[in-house]
């Protein structure tokens, strides 16, 4: 028996290689940033972020296709014992929206670097 | 110029001159322990122009042969030549990376489905397809695609799912030592792994051991999917206590010990 076949976008789910499927878990965190975007510097919480991409949300709209940087800023005790820590990341975002007068932006990270 | 392996010889029999204007078609190798599915492919392709059987074997040895000798665009897999062959289908990416493999089954089931896509399969068909259909998966899978029926979509979803789940689930969290904790906020410290080594009084080669023993622990890929996954946890909230006394005692040298 043979159902309907349907060739699927599935290459970003797949093509990720063998461990493809598990490399892009989103954690629902709400986290403080700051990203420098376009010359300015917006405050942002994120909604969620995994370890290549962001969704956060902002005053600002960012346009698709601006080139971003932003800190992440853990407090001791969270991820080390008495010691802050910080990742630096830089990326572009893919989407924006705004539901009411709170704007959504959706980002891709190309790099990051613990500082 | 391409030679066709003959089913019933192991030995590469040259049979078929290409001509020149034939560069554009997709070239497919048969793997099939049977030789009236190989003939019947053959005849089916035969009358494709942009369809060109390259090569044809009858058992896994010869397949990876012929992976080497004849350059293929896509490989049409017999299931049943794979069974108890240890990462066949690893080893067919490693020795052909660009080969896109169509695997043909007489009946599938979900355990074998999401894993054959998740190790790089791009299409499972049955062995009872259409002549049509199976020109047409080629065809699609030639161009870069995907080919996957309903039932197997549902599958490789609800793994997809599930093993999200279990990553941001507290409950599945594995418990891990003072160690690897050590480690993990050196980590998150911004420290490399000779720093880590040096500090823990070790080699870099053992943080790389503990290292790859973590992500596989925790089931992440990189060092930011690892500080995620310990905020989201609140790892150092829960286990922190045992850290210090971690970093202070030095490492043996070697492979993570089972603790």
């Amino acid at each position: 028996m043979h159902t309907e076949l349907v060739p699927l976008e599935f290459e970003r789910l797949l093509a990720e290689g063998p461990t493809g499927l598990r490399s892009s878990v989103r954690f629902p965190l709400s986290l403080p940033i700051h990203v420098l975007a376009a010359g300015g510097q917006f405050a942002a919480v994120t909604d969620n972020i995994s370890a290549h991409g962001v969704l956060m949300h902002m005053d600002e709209l960012l346009p698709p296709g601006t080139e971003i940087d932003f800190l992440i800023e853990f407090p001791p005790g969270l991820i080390s014992p008495d010691e802050s820590a910080a990742v630096h990341c830089s990326g572009k975002i893919v989407r924006s929206f705004r539901n009411q007068s709170t704007a959504y932006a959706a980002a891709v990270i190309y790099e990051y670097s613990f500082q | 110029m391409a030679d066709i392996i003959s089913g019933r010889s192991e030995e590469a029999v040259p049979q078929e001159v290409t001509p020149a204007t034939d560069r554009a078609a997709i070239r497919i190798l048969l793997a099939d322990s049977q030789a009236i599915y190989r003939v019947g492919m053959r005849k089916v392709f035969a009358v494709e122009d942009d369809l060109r059987v390259v090569a044809q074997v009858d058992r896994v040895e010869n397949l990876y042969s012929a992976l080497e000798r004849h350059p293929a665009d896509v490989l049409l897999l017999e299931s049943n030549l794979i069974i108890g062959v240890t990462n066949a289908i690893p080893e067919i990416m490693r020795r052909a990376p660009e080969i896109k493999i169509i695997v043909q089954t007489v009946a599938s089931d979900e355990a074998n489905t999401v894993e054959m896509y998740r190790r790089g399969v791009r299409g499972i068909i049955p062995r009872s397809i259409s002549p049509d259909l199976l020109v047409k998966c080629v065809r699609k899978i030639g161009a870069g695609e995907t080919w996957i029926d309903n039932q197997s979509v549902t599958w490789v979803i609800e793994a997809y799912r599930s093993q999200a789940s279990s990553i941001t689930n507290p409950k599945s969290q594995p418990r891990l030592s003072p160690k690897e904790l050590a480690i993990i906020s050196c980590i998150t410290q911004g420290k490399r792994n000779k720093e880590i080594a040096f500090q823990l009084g070790t080699t870099e080669q053992v943080i790389k051991n503990y290292l790859r023993k973590i992500y596989d622990k925790l089931g992440v890929s990189d060092r930011l999917e690892l500080a995620l996954y310990c905020l989201h946890h609140q790892i150092h909230k829960k286990d922190g206590k045992e850290v210090d006394g971690a970093l202070d005692k030095p490492m043996a040298n070697g492979a993570p010990a089972q603790e």
